[in-house]
């Protein structure tokens, strides 16, 4: 028969091992993605800015967030952005689009919420995009790459408008791996080498 | 200057809430009322973005309200807590905002802003729980309801336990409603409904029967009816005896982010085209969610709804659907349910818990076989359920769902009902060769992948139909796939209807001798006004250049005795009509007055006058407008609001009896008269084809209008023109007696394009008696109406027949008619109870 004082041990073991396997919750994150793009001078690219760690149907919740993205204005040119409808539809006047555009190589998403905390919690999974942005690529050399990252200053609010502490996932990357064979190209490659090789064949069985 | 140009009416006492005042009675600015007009609205939430990133002024910046010296977005999103309105007063830019303070009379004012208002109006109910006697009842376009949320405890909460009146708590018929932050409990009736109207919204509403489920609650939650362009939103319903949230014949609907629980239907959309059901949380109901499509209602061919990220968790409270009602049908423990409904995709759902069956197809054979309407279609087609979430489904399958297991030989998470394909006995010829691709079920791709059944549940209950879909659980007849449904997209709202006209009451004190003939475009505040009468007041004879007359069966309205007349301007006629009601020319003025006959044995007994109605003829139409006869009987005063009136009288039997008599309101003139163009009911040849003794003597009706000059193109022989005989007449015909009772006492909502016709019931004169005028008709949406009853009518039972019942009643939700009157009329109850008796008895059962 277990002692009451072997049994105090065991549970005192079984509470630290659900202690340790508890859930720890999960710190709000600001990423860019994808993390790498592949492109070449003239293509338009997308990037998503989204965030994590957040409540998923009950708090915290996104009540406005406030942030600039860096990019190299000689390699990139910003295209445009959108805003999802996690904090609201604008276009119903459930938020305010409060972005203060592009300039000097950094571009700036930002919105407001109008609803109400309950609202937003019914709304918000635990993560979600915020913002998509496009960019023009302007110049990007084969085997170069260029850097966005989240400028230092972004602001996170939550319902009740108290600034939200986030970690940032580091910056995304463009890279120009060179051009890739278009299948039209590949073909007339293969039929040249096929042919040299049948001709070549012909060749050394006819000396 | 704010962003919104509204005007603000304040009929509270007056709270300048835009200003503190310092002790020397300077104005203090109101802190993020960035624009300084003493409201914290969107234009100062702009205003603090627009300054995002420059430094406050000071350390009074109004702007700073986290005073850390910068304007940030943080400092707007806290002001918007501190907004004056929900959402900051956004969403409705120039509309007119009426608040109404609270106090006891709340319901008479808040009745009294929905008739009053204009197109583009906010009508704001303050905190507080209220108790309604009545029904709210709004017919004007764009008009939003608003209180200040929905929860217990700093919300709006009206409550309907000791409703008198009316058979819902919230009522609307105009296009672009929305009721948003308040909670209606415990109605009768459904709880809010909305019927025929563009546009419907309703967010952050809570509709609850506080007693939670209970057969005896109202059918439905929220309950939109033959409406387009529906959002219902962030809302909760809990009780309903039918389905929380209702969307009926409807068109273009998105349901999301509702909370539904405990109810017998989680959310149904049932008969309507168009709908996107998505992050909703169904959780203790019956059945989750139901994608119907039925036979009765008038309109059918429900398809193309999306049914997505729903949570459906959990749904396994006892069926306690009033008997009689489809959903009666719904085995506890369903989590989606799909009846003869077409083109549904269901994915991206956590269905879980449900004990009977994560989805359920079945097709309308599934509760009756009896389905004889040509352009119905029974049998569900392009039913695509993939990608969902589906765990520990159909563990203890409810009652008869059961042997769908023993038939299996197992219980199964996934049911398909096949009565209608691959069989061609009797009904069930549509599809003999099975369904196409394009029209398949697919249940695929889900995880866990649940168990998947089959079989054609008539042919089994029948014995065996050659050709019939065999029992299997082999899911590879469902491994398909269709293409994604786009998502539903709202229509932008339709332009409101014409303001009514303008009330240019100075004609109403236009002087001069006989009949005010100015004075009908305008709502005179007193019947004198109008100069209907030589004496002005006594409405009873003696009108100034009117016509009496009488209709050949009355209205039952508690016993009051009726005197109408009708005025004619002087040169013009109305036009004969052999059907419909006749054209009256504009200027006319049908007056009734309604009179408490002290002792109903003596024809000259006392008489007291309750009330005078008018119907006025405009250049736009009908209006109704009641007058109430004031205590001393010299004079009626405009009452929109309606009201009641203690009442008491001897009855035939020397009894003495008495009621509250209920004077309706000029939105419940609307019920009857018509919901979207107002008519008179009464003055139809077949109505007024009779005798009447005049002061010149007698002569039939029609023929004294012609002879006044008041009709015209009436034809010549009135022998020819039907009659309807009265109904108390045991003289007349059994039949005919009935028909006439149920075309004045009902045919007025249940015709096509009345209040009733939702339901599918039409009881005028002139239609052939089969299932449309109730023959073995299942109801549509009678919820505890129904008295566990099945049919409208059993030919030879009048004890089974759900008519009969409803008029034998005098409880709010079950008697009908709805409105118009107080008591129960044994003698039409009789009447029509002789009438089904006396028919060829019919097995409504039998297919």
């Amino acid at each position: 028969m277990p002692t009451l004082q072997t049994l105090k041990r065991l549970s005192a073991v079984i509470l630290l091992a659900c202690i340790a396997q508890a859930p720890v919750a999960q710190a709000t994150m600001l990423s860019l993605q994808p993390g790498e793009t592949l492109a070449n001078t003239g293509d338009t690219v997308s990037l998503d800015l989204i965030v994590s760690g957040l409540g998923a149907f009950s708090p915290d919740s996104l009540g406005a967030f406030d942030i600039s993205v860096a990019y190299d204005a000689a390699v990139l040119s910003f295209a445009g952005y959108s805003l999802e409808n996690f904090l609201g539809n604008i276009g119903l006047s459930e938020a305010i689009d409060a972005s203060g555009g592009a300039s000097g190589g950094a571009v700036n998403v930002a919105e407001v919420s109008l609803l109400s905390a309950v609202g937003l919690n019914n709304l918000q999974p635990g993560e979600f995009v915020l913002a998509s942005l496009s960019f023009n690529v302007l110049s990007l050399g084969v085997g170069a790459a260029t850097e966005l990252s989240i400028q230092q200053g972004a602001l996170l609010a939550d319902a009740a408008g108290s600034r939200l502490q986030f970690t940032d996932a580091g910056s995304a990357t463009i890279v120009n791996r060179g051009s890739i064979p278009l299948p039209g190209t590949l073909l007339l490659l293969l039929g040249s080498l096929l042919s040299w090789r049948v001709s070549h064949r012909l060749t050394k069985s006819c000396s | 200057m704010r962003y919104l140009s509204k005007t603000l009416i304040t009929l509270s006492l007056l709270s300048l809430s835009g200003f503190s005042y310092s002790q020397c009675g300077a104005p203090v600015p109101k802190l993020c009322d960035a624009d300084g007009d003493r409201y914290v609205d969107s234009d100062d939430i702009h205003a603090i973005t627009l300054a995002k990133g420059s430094l406050a002024t000071g350390p009074g910046d109004i702007r700073d309200i986290d005073g850390d010296g910068t304007i940030t977005l943080l400092d707007a999103r806290q002001c918007v807590a501190m907004c004056d309105e929900p959402r900051c007063g956004s969403d409705f830019p120039g509309y007119t905002v009426i608040k109404l303070a609270a106090g006891d009379d709340l319901e008479t004012r808040t009745q009294a802003a929905l008739i009053d208002a204009q197109p583009n109006t906010v009508i704001e109910l303050p905190a507080g729980t209220y108790h309604f006697k009545g029904e709210l009842s709004v017919s004007v376009d764009n008009i939003v309801l608003r209180g200040q949320g929905m929860t217990a405890n700093g919300g709006t909460v009206l409550n309907f336990a000791g409703q008198t009146t009316g058979a819902q708590g919230i009522f609307a018929t105009g296009n672009n409603f929305v009721v948003e932050d308040l909670a209606v409990e415990d109605t009768p009736g459904d709880g809010i409904k909305m019927e025929g109207n563009n546009g419907v919204t309703m967010r952050r509403v809570r509709v609850e029967w506080t007693n939670g489920p209970d057969e005896n609650n109202g059918p439905y939650g929220l309950y939109p009816v033959q409406t387009r362009n529906v959002l219902i939103e962030d809302s909760e319903v809990r009780g309903a005896s039918d389905a929380g949230v209702y969307v009926g014949q409807s068109e273009i609907i998105i349901v999301r982010r509702n909370y539904v629980y405990e109810n017998v239907a989680g959310i149904e959309i049932e008969n309507s085209k168009f709908a996107d059901v998505y992050d909703n949380y169904t959780t203790g109901n019956t059945g989750g969610i139901l994608v119907f499509d039925l036979p009765g209602p008038p309109v059918q061919g429900g398809e193309a709804t999306r049914v997505f990220n729903n949570r459906i968790i959990d749904n396994n409270e006892p069926n306690f659907a009033p008997a009689g009602n489809i959903v009666g049908t719904v085995p506890s423990g369903t989590g989606l349910m799909v009846m003869a409904n077409d083109d549904i995709e269901v994915f991206g759902n956590t269905i879980e818990g449900n004990r009977s069956f994560a989805t359920l197809i079945v097709s309308y054979y599934f509760v009756n076989l009896n389905v004889s309407k040509p352009t119905y279609d029974p049998v569900p087609e392009k039913i695509y359920i993939h990608n969902n979430t589906m765990s520990n489904n159909g563990y203890d399958a409810d009652g008869d769902a059961a042997l769908i297991g023993l038939v299996l030989g197992a219980p199964q998470a996934n049911f398909y009902d096949s009565s209608g394909v691959g069989t061609n006995q009797g009904l069930l010829v549509e599809f003999p060769d099975g369904l196409t691709e394009s029209q398949a079920i697919c249940i695929v791709d889900n995880s866990p992948e649940g168990s998947i059944g089959q079989f054609n549940i008539t042919s089994i209950l029948n014995g065996g139909f050659p050709g019939a879909i065999p029992p299997s659980t082999d899911p590879a007849p469902f491994n398909c796939s269709h293409a994604s449904l786009p998502p539903i997209v709202l229509e932008p709202p339709v332009d409101p209807s014409d303001p009514t006209e303008p009330n240019p009451l100075e004609l109403c004190d236009v002087a001069g001798p006989g009949r005010n003939v100015d004075a009908y475009p305008a709502d005179c505040p007193n019947l004198s006004d109008y100069r209907l009468f030589a004496d002005a007041s006594n409405p009873l004879e003696n009108a100034n250049g009117g016509v009496i007359y009488d209709l050949n069966t009355p209205l039952f309205t508690d016993y009051a005795k009726k005197y109408r007349f009708v005025f004619v301007p002087e040169g013009a006629k109305a036009a004969y009509r052999a059907t419909e009601v006749f054209d009256f020319p504009v200027g006319t003025i049908i007056a009734k007055t309604f009179t408490i006959q002290a002792d109903l044995r003596f024809d000259d007994s006392a008489q007291d006058i309750i009330e005078t109605r008018l119907l006025i003829r405009r250049r736009d139409g009908w209006t109704a407008l009641p007058y109430i006869w004031n205590s001393d009987k010299s004079d009626a005063v405009l009452t929109k609001t309606g009201g009641t009136q203690a009442v008491s009288w001897i009855d035939m039997d020397g009894l003495p009896r008495f009621t509250d008599y209920v004077i309706p309101n000029t939105n419940n003139c609307a019920n009857c008269h018509g919901e979207e163009v107002l008519v008179p009911i009464g003055p139809t040849a077949r109505s007024l084809n009779k005798d009447f003794d005049y002061d010149t003597g007698t002569a039939n009706q029609l023929d004294h209008w012609a002879m006044m000059n008041i009709l015209s193109g009436e034809p010549a022989d009135t022998g020819s023109i039907p009659s309807i005989p009265l109904w108390g007449d045991t003289s007349a015909d059994l039949q005919d007696r009935a028909r006439g009772y149920l075309d004045v006492n009902c045919a007025h909502c249940h015709s096509p394009g009345g209040a009733g016709d939702t339901s599918g019931l039409f009881l005028d004169y002139f239609r052939p008696f089969g299932p449309t005028v109730g023959k073995c008709k299942p109801p549509v949406a009678a919820g505890g109406g129904a008295g566990g009853l099945l049919y409208d009518i059993v030919p030879g039972s009048s004890a089974e027949s759900i008519m009969v019942f409803r008029m034998d009643s005098n409880e709010l939700g079950v008697r009908m008619p709805e409105i118009g009157r107080s008591i129960i009329h044994p003698e039409g109850v009789q009447l029509i109870a002789d009438w089904i008796d006396a028919m060829d008895p019919v097995d409504c059962d039998a297919p």
